[in-house]
Order: structure tokens, then sequence, then C-alpha cells
């Protein structure tokens, strides 16, 4: 069975709660020279899983992965835990992000491309975690099948459905810069918040 | 430069708004499994 260094800790592995910090991806990109290089040869930037990695082992170098991450889980729980998981195999996964290209936009980025990237690498992962409820109940799913087309799958060999949301302040938005700033208060909050939860330890060998 | 195009991307576009209630809205509507924050915090404070 692949294994898989991930660091990050599960929540709950009902609700399927995730929380991982990004490092900024002119970051991401100066800690992997390697990385650098896969792009300027216009080849695929990471292969499966690998940008999902190194994302996390620059999140890890920078000492910052388990307190934002329980400070986002915080924000999610407090939002959505209260709500019942239903077991499905359909996988969302959503960036938070101050800048992201208009619907129109003909072309997007590297740093666009990478993110995409690694939020397809995560739905992979999260599709091949043993540790998924098996039965696709159907449940309530909100993934549009419409959209697909063409670029990343939004299927998996699971059988569900793999569903990309990119939230961000519309571009003359006063909310866009905002974005930082309430980074920035769930960092500070996550200093006085539940020690065991920032104690998780990371990174952890998901078998 | 790797280059796509955004409309194939199959990425849902969504637009927030930080420090309102209808970001806890947006959440409930999406039931994301998995967040991914794009900033580094510390260079956030720093910058």
């Amino acid at each position: 069975m692949q294994q898989r260094w991930l660091g990050i800790s599960r929540v709950n592995a009902r609700s399927h709660f995730i929380v991982l910090l990004a490092a900024h991806l002119s970051h991401l990109l100066s800690f992997d020279p390697s990385i650098h290089q896969s792009i300027q040869r216009d080849k695929p930037v990471l292969d499966t899983h690998q940008s999902l990695s190194v994302m996390l082992q620059a999140a890890r170098r920078l000492c910052q992965v388990n307190r934002v991450a329980a400070a986002g889980r915080r924000l999610l729980n407090s939002s959505i835990s209260t709500t019942s998981a239903i077991p499905s195999n359909d996988v969302t996964v959503m960036l938070i992000t101050r800048v992201w290209p208009e619907p129109s936009a003909s072309a997007a980025s590297v740093r666009d491309y990478s993110l995409l990237e690694i939020m397809s690498n995560a739905a992979q992962w999260l599709h091949d975690d043993p540790t998924t409820p098996s039965e696709n109940s159907g449940g309530s799913s909100t993934n549009n099948d419409s959209n697909n087309s063409g670029g990343y799958s939004n299927s998996s060999s699971s059988g569900g459905t793999t569903r990309l949301v990119v939230a961000s302040a519309a571009k003359d938005s006063p909310h866009r810069e905002a974005i930082s700033t309430t980074l920035y208060d769930l960092d500070t909050r996550s200093r006085y918040s539940n020690q065991a939860l920032d104690a998780d330890p990371i990174p952890r060998r998901i078998k | 430069m790797m280059m796509i195009t955004m409309m194939n991307s199959n990425a849902e576009a969504v637009r927030i708004e930080i420090n309102s209630d209808s970001f806890d809205q947006v959440l409930h509507d999406i039931r994301p499994n998995i967040v991914i924050f794009d900033q580094f915090i510390t260079e956030e404070q720093v910058r």
C-alpha cells in the first residue's frame, strides 16, 4: 500500500475536515529548485501527490502549519461540525485565496496552475484515504457535472466525484486585502486556544 | 511558462466577503472536506 508523508493532522475521520496550510507559492518554489526547473522546462509542475507533499514540507520548514491548521479547524468546526457528516465518496476541496483570475480569463499563471494542482492532489489523497467511507450514499452532493469541461477530472477510481471551489474576494472589493487580516486573526486566536489541538504531531505517516 | 485556460479548470469560483456572517453560509453550502489557504501567515504579518 502506498505510503505518503502528510504534514497535517486528522480532525475527524467521520466529518473529513482537514485543513491545510499551503505555503505561499513563492516560498514553495524557492525551497525546491527542482520545482522551479520543472516549470522552466514547461513540464507538469509536479507528479500526483508530490505537490501536496512538497507544499507541506515547505510549510513545516516555516514552522507554522500546525498552528494555522488548528486555527482553521476551529473556524470550520464552529461553522459546520454541528451538521452530521454524510457518508459519501464525493470530495470537495476549497481554496481561500486573495487573488484568482476571473472566469473569463483566458489563461492562468504558474501560481494558479500550481494551486489547482495542489487542490486536485489533495482531493485525490482524500479519495485514496482508507478511512474514507466506502459507501456512496448519494447524499446531498452538490457537484455540478455539467461543468466538467476537461482539464481536471471530477471523478475518481473510488467512484466519488471531486469538486474544486476557489473562494476569493471580487477584484474591486475592499475585502480582497481583508482576507489577509482574517487569516492573521485566525493565527492570533489560535495562540489562546485548545492546546491539545495545537499539539497534534506532524508529520504523520498515513498508510 | 505553463498556462492553462481557467474555463477548462473545472474549478468553481466563489466570491466571498471577509469578516461577514455570509462566509459561514458559504461554508455551509460548500461543505468542504479540505480547505487550503494559499498565504503564509507570518509573511502577512511582516509585509
